[in-house]
């Protein structure tokens, strides 16, 4: 069975930025066929979040997070596209590649 | 929704503070909608790079400060100097801001889904390039809002 892969999305208060970006990524994943729990999470918890539940990917809709403030390993990548909705083929191209890193 | 339309000028604070004491004034919001949209601007900046030349802002805050739904517009001759929401650090000119204020965070989504959805569109683009705030109005009401 395919691995069931565990994401978070983040952004400032976890409302509408992270939650619209959530919802167009199950799009996103549910065509590619990949099966993911998606969480939203706020940008200030979030550090200590992914420390404990140490997600495959982290997906950020608003401010930044800088890799070195997240425990090695996990993927960063900026859900802006999903927002924008410039460069959407793009982003589906690297998070579907950060996940198959993904042992 | 109401939509409505304002000329708004620079430097950011002076814009959204503006556009919050309008808000005030008719009913809208409550006094301290105001103090928050300004602050959370600052701490989590919403400045969106659509495409080379095209910058708008998605300014918003906790719905608690809003007493009824309204949607709008602020639009600048000049450009006003705005954050970049992926990189806070960097500026972003910016001459058309959307302002949500919406009661129930439930139905902020959809027209937040609707609004971004239309950012591909070009004929939305064109309209918010050329600050044409009567354009922008009825393409809204046409597809956001309709």
């Amino acid at each position: 069975m395919a691995k069931k892969y565990f994401i978070y999305v983040a952004c400032g208060s976890a409302a509408a930025t992270s939650n619209l970006v959530r919802s167009r990524l199950l799009d996103i994943l549910e065509k590619e066929k990949i099966e993911a729990q998606v969480e939203v999470a706020r940008i200030s918890e979030l550090v200590n979040l992914v420390a404990n539940r140490m997600p495959d990917l982290v997906i950020i809709t608003a401010g930044s997070v800088k890799n070195k403030d997240l425990p090695a390993g996990i993927p960063v990548v900026s859900g802006l596209p999903l927002m924008t909705m410039f460069g959407v083929e793009k982003f589906g191209k690297e998070i579907k590649e950060a996940l198959l890193k993904v042992a | 929704m109401e939509l409505k339309c304002y000329q708004v000028k620079g430097p950011r604070e002076f814009a959204l503070g503006y556009l919050s004491d309008q808000l005030l004034e008719q009913g809208y919001v409550n006094d301290s909608f105001k103090r928050s949209l300004l602050e959370r601007e600052r701490i989590f900046p919403t400045g969106l790079n659509l495409s080379d030349s095209v910058n708008v802002a998605i300014p918003h805050t906790e719905c608690c400060y809003v007493k009824k739904d309204l949607f709008v517009i602020g639009i600048s001759e000049e450009p006003i100097i705005f954050n970049r929401i992926d990189e806070p650090e960097e500026e972003l000119p910016v001459n058309v801001i959307f302002l949500f204020a919406i009661v129930n965070p439930k139905s902020y989504l959809p027209f937040l889904a609707s609004l971004t959805e239309n950012f591909s569109n070009e004929d939305f683009m064109d309209c918010i390039k050329m600050k044409d705030s009567k354009k922008i109005e009825e393409y809204l009401y046409l597809h956001v809002l309709g």
